[in-house]
């Protein structure tokens, strides 16, 4: 299910939408506590922690330095365990591709594990459009699937829904199934879905999956899982697809081992997923099971041109979501407000490189540069750095509201005159007191709504520090 | 006329601002750097091994039991079975100790790919690792990797030798592999699981409900 | 602190917040400053930090007021600040700002090494090891993201406060969350602000702590600012006013004179 470009009316009002959301909040609040805990727990327990995070930024810097070559190699392998790469400059020749091999493999069915990569394609659609029908698996995937939404957390895409919610998607969309009761409890909830799905696997001509590492050494595609969905969708159909980022490459097999030490930690404080897999092309000969064919698309979008700027380290991301799960904005209006399929910091910064800085406004603003992003990326990606330089292109652009841009000039052009800037806030000063020092605290003050909406303002003493200051000297201290 | 992947490579190249685009320079040292990799950083795992794999298992939800020899082993199965009143309808993959296993007369023991019907299949690991509780399964001709998915129930037989420290430790041996690595390499650690209700951790999402492991020494 | 032939000269830079919302904190920090042994002086051609031009993009501002505030605190030994985010201007951002002048790069840089947020000057510049305050509350400290993050301060402010009398300090839940100030943020997504630091006074009232202290006035006056709105009567004080034995007064957002 594709979403509307994101844009700022989209961020602003959604975000108000979710403040007052209360199954959201609830659900929200469960998930900050869920991961956040969860990670720290498994990082306590593991001295190398931070050493893995430099080691990793390395690697990622390293590959990126000469990305071209290791997508050669890894393609060159690729091929040779009878794999077929495809390459994709945009989300829509990639759509296109993988229309093709599946129209050209008579795909009635596509079983798809979870790939954010699909969904920043907007493929579902594509295929759909097409006549094929796409049956997410991933359990989260399926549930937004259900309930026609895009997914709000890059890791747990149903995170916003509660358990009332999902119980009552399944009622309504498992009757066709067979099945008649309301589900309540989780467990219950997930056999009914693992019960509907399995026909999925058995019956999919295609399964599409998305990577989280490409390993050029020997052409792997690596998939880190929990539920088993995706390595079903990888064994059991003919055609096997994976859609990666050409980001997602890395040199060896132990470079994967210094990525799955810190992956699972920062994402759910897993030391090691239930599943994690290495795929290496289709069916080999002699073997009755797997896929026949196996295609890679390699999705560029952007990331060539991220290659070149200050937003390069961008491309060292893994996908963990520990970047949401810390960023009190996230937390506080979920991943729709965002608009589009990556949310929280990592999004804030990829949106406005990939939609374009006109349609993101909001989201590299709504920030507080507070850093927390940064302190848990396990690759050291500098966020809200970034999200700063957003603002310089913003600035630059001139895409800034007309009435904060010459307030801010304004008062740029008193604070770069400090004795003229003194003269003139005195009156404000003298009168914020004088209004505010019985009570302590002023209740409204006239242009800053947005502060004492919700706020009281203190009120200041009568003169500047500055004036008390010179004050004194002159009176001699 | 340029394709997509000769657009792409070239994008790379110019962002990466490079002189000599394809030089032997570069090709050698991204070579050099595959070729010689090694282990970075790696987390201390306690001896004595097989214990520490055994207790990271059991942490992941894992059940397990640790037998004497090869003989025994239908009968662990039997009993993990029993305990939990699972029909006795097994799939059983190639390995080298499952392949001398002297199943008794009165086990239904069938060799080939799962079906959705399918309760129990017993699968021979190809390693284990201490570090995190790992099983390692190859797909093969005989070695179904439907076996690792969709039984409610999968039983792993370990040779405790195979047990090693580290994950590098299985690269290593896979590198000497005569056909480098299968299709399939599954690290599975513990059962299948979700947490997308409700941050809640339920098993059996859509793999097995159970991950039982019988850990063969001598 | 060992005997020196010349006291160090402290330029302090008082933040446009000190300035304008609460003078008081910047004469605790004066205090303080010459208790420890420095020459204080406080140039008078000063203003802000750029912060909000900073943060809002605006490069030609932010580069000219930074080269104002480094050419008028050239002459000092150390510069002082009673603000972690001003600091953190100072001493990360401005190299920052430079990296393509490179003659003003240089300056940039004596600048950042010789910034000094104020707790973490007295500490570890200065060594204090005592204070002459009494403040026999139940307190918490709040840290500020741009303060804890950017100069690794949380250590130093409480090792200043089990100096003063009497004083006994609860740590929060959450504690490295920030409180949702940041600076224009607070009114540019006031709905998302008012959410943060709603959580962050909830989670204040869970330690009971009579008093909250901070380093950052900006995240002070959210705070306090909503802890009025709610009816709080929990007293809210810059760390500088409690170690100056300056906080006999009304806290921030309370009234002049009280009964």
């Amino acid at each position: 299910m594709t979403q509307a470009a994101t844009s700022t009316a989209v961020f602003k009002s959604k975000a108000r939408e979710a403040l007052s959301d209360p199954a959201l909040q609830q659900a929200m609040d469960r998930a900050k506590g869920g991961f956040v805990g969860a990670r720290r727990i498994s990082i306590e327990n593991l001295a190398e922690f931070d050493s893995l995070r430099d080691t990793a930024r390395d690697i990622k810097d390293h590959v990126l330095n000469h990305l071209d070559l290791y997508l050669e190699r890894y393609e060159r392998k690729t091929i040779e365990n009878g794999g077929h790469v495809h390459w994709a400059q945009t989300a829509e020749e990639a759509c296109q591709i993988v229309k093709k091999i599946c129209l050209d493999a008579d795909a009635r069915l596509v079983a798809k594990g979870k790939s954010m990569v699909s969904e920043e394609m907007g493929l579902n659609r594509v295929l759909e459009e097409a006549g094929i029908e796409v049956a997410e698996t991933d359990l989260g995937e399926y549930i937004i699937q259900l309930a026609g939404e895009s997914p709000s957390h890059i890791i747990a895409p149903a995170i916003h829904k509660t358990r009332e919610q999902i119980t009552e998607l399944f009622y309504k969309n498992h009757k066709r199934h067979g099945f008649s009761e309301q589900v309540t409890r989780r467990e219950a909830i997930v056999n009914e879905a693992r019960s509907v799905l399995r026909s999925v696997f058995a019956r999919a001509d295609v399964g599409i999956t998305g990577a989280n590492f490409l390993i050029a050494e020997s052409g792997a595609n690596v998939i880190v899982t929990n539920e088993g969905n995706g390595d079903l969708s990888s064994t059991l159909p003919r055609v096997q697809i994976i859609t990666a980022g050409i980001e997602k490459v890395i040199p060896s097999l132990d470079d994967l081992s210094t990525f799955l030490r810190i992956l699972g930690r920062s994402a759910t404080g897993q030391e090691m997923s239930a599943y994690t897999t290495l795929y290496s092309g289709p069916r080999r000969e002699g073997e009755v099971e797997g896929p026949t064919e196996y295609h890679v698309v390699l999705l560029d979008n952007g990331r060539s041109a991220m290659l070149a700027g200050r937003y390069r380290s961008m491309l060292r991301c893994i996908r963990c979501g520990a970047c949401l799960n810390h960023c009190p904005v996230y937390s506080a209006v979920g991943g729709h407000a965002y608009g589009w399929v990556y949310p929280g910091p990592m999004g804030s910064v990829l949106s406005p490189l990939m939609q374009g800085f006109e349609q993101s406004y909001d989201l590299p603003n709504a920030c507080t540069l507070n850093g927390r992003c940064n302190d848990v990326c396990p690759v050291r990606i500098p966020l809200s750095d970034m999200l700063r330089s957003h603002r310089f292109e913003q600035y630059r652009r001139n895409l800034n509201p007309w009435l904060g841009r010459r307030l801010l000039s304004l008062w740029a052009w008193f604070v770069r005159r400090p004795r003229l800037y003194q003269g003139v806030i005195a009156l404000p000063v003298w009168l914020m007191n004088r209004f505010g020092r019985e009570q302590g605290a002023l209740r409204r003050l006239p242009g800053a709504g947005g502060w004492t909406g919700s706020r009281d303002m203190a009120a200041p003493e009568k003169r500047t520090f500055q004036v008390q200051w010179q004050a004194k000297r002159d009176n001699g201290r | 006329m340029t394709d997509a992947r000769s657009e792409i490579l070239q994008a790379v190249r110019s962002s990466l601002d490079l002189g000599e685009q394809r030089s032997a320079s570069r090709v050698a040292l991204v070579e050099k750097r595959i070729s010689e990799s090694e282990a970075h950083v790696q987390p201390l795992v306690e001896d004595p091994l097989i214990q520490q794999f055994c207790d990271k298992h059991a942490a992941v939800h894992g059940t397990y039991e640790r037998v004497a020899g090869l003989t025994e082993v239908p009968s662990a199965i039997l009993r993990h079975l029993t305990a939990k009143e699972i029909p006795i309808e097994l799939l059983v993959g190639q390995g080298e100790l499952l392949d001398a296993v002297l199943w008794p007369s009165d086990m239904s023991v069938e060799k080939r790919p799962a079906t959705v019907d399918d309760t129990v299949a017993i699968s021979e690991a190809y390693a284990g690792i201490a570090e995190t509780g790992t099983l390692v399964l190859l797909s093969g001709q005989k070695r179904w990797t439907s076996h690792n998915f969709l039984p409610d129930d999968h039983i792993i037989i370990l040779d405790s030798t195979l047990i090693v420290r580290h994950q590098e430790d299985i690269w290593t041996r896979l590198r000497a592999l005569p056909d480098g690595l299968p299709r399939v390499v599954n690290l599975i650690t513990g059962p299948s699981k979700t947490a997308d209700v409700e941050q809640t951790v339920q098993y059996g999402a859509h793999g097995p409900r159970r991950l039982h492991l019988i850990v063969v020494e001598g | 602190m060992s005997d020196t032939l010349k006291k160090p000269t402290v330029g302090l830079f008082v933040t446009c917040l000190v300035d304008i919302m609460r003078p008081r904190v910047g004469f605790a920090a004066v205090k303080l400053l010459e208790q420890a042994g420095c020459e204080v002086e406080v140039p008078r051609s000063q203003s802000c930090c750029g912060q909000p031009a900073y943060n809002n993009g605006d490069e030609v501002n932010s580069l000219a007021i930074a080269k104002q505030i480094i050419k008028v605190f050239d002459q000092f030994d150390y510069v002082v600040v009673p603000s972690g985010s001003c600091a953190g201007m100072f001493s990360e951002h401005f190299p920052r700002l430079f990296r393509y002048e490179l003659d003003w790069l240089y300056r940039a840089q004596r600048m950042a090494a010789k910034t000094w947020e104020l707790t973490r000057f007295l500490v570890e510049v200065m060594r204090v090891d005592s204070v002459d305050s009494c403040y026999p509350a139940k307190c918490a400290y709040h840290d500020s993201c741009s303060g804890l993050r950017e100069l690794g301060i949380r250590e130093q402010p409480r090792q200043l406060l089990s100096l003063v009398k009497g004083l006994s300090l609860a740590e929060f839940d959450d504690r490295d969350v920030c409180c949702g100030f940041g600076g224009t943020f607070s009114v540019k997504y006031p709905e998302i602000s008012t959410r943060l630091v709603s959580n962050k006074v909830s989670d204040l009232a869970q330690t009971s702590a009579d008093t909250l202290l901070g380093g950052d006035l900006g995240c002070l006056l959210n705070i306090a600012g909503r802890l009025r709105r709610e009816g709080s009567a929990t007293k809210v004080f810059h760390i500088a006013e409690v170690l100056a034995g300056m906080a006999d007064g009304p806290g921030i957002a309370e009234p002049e004179d009280e009964a």
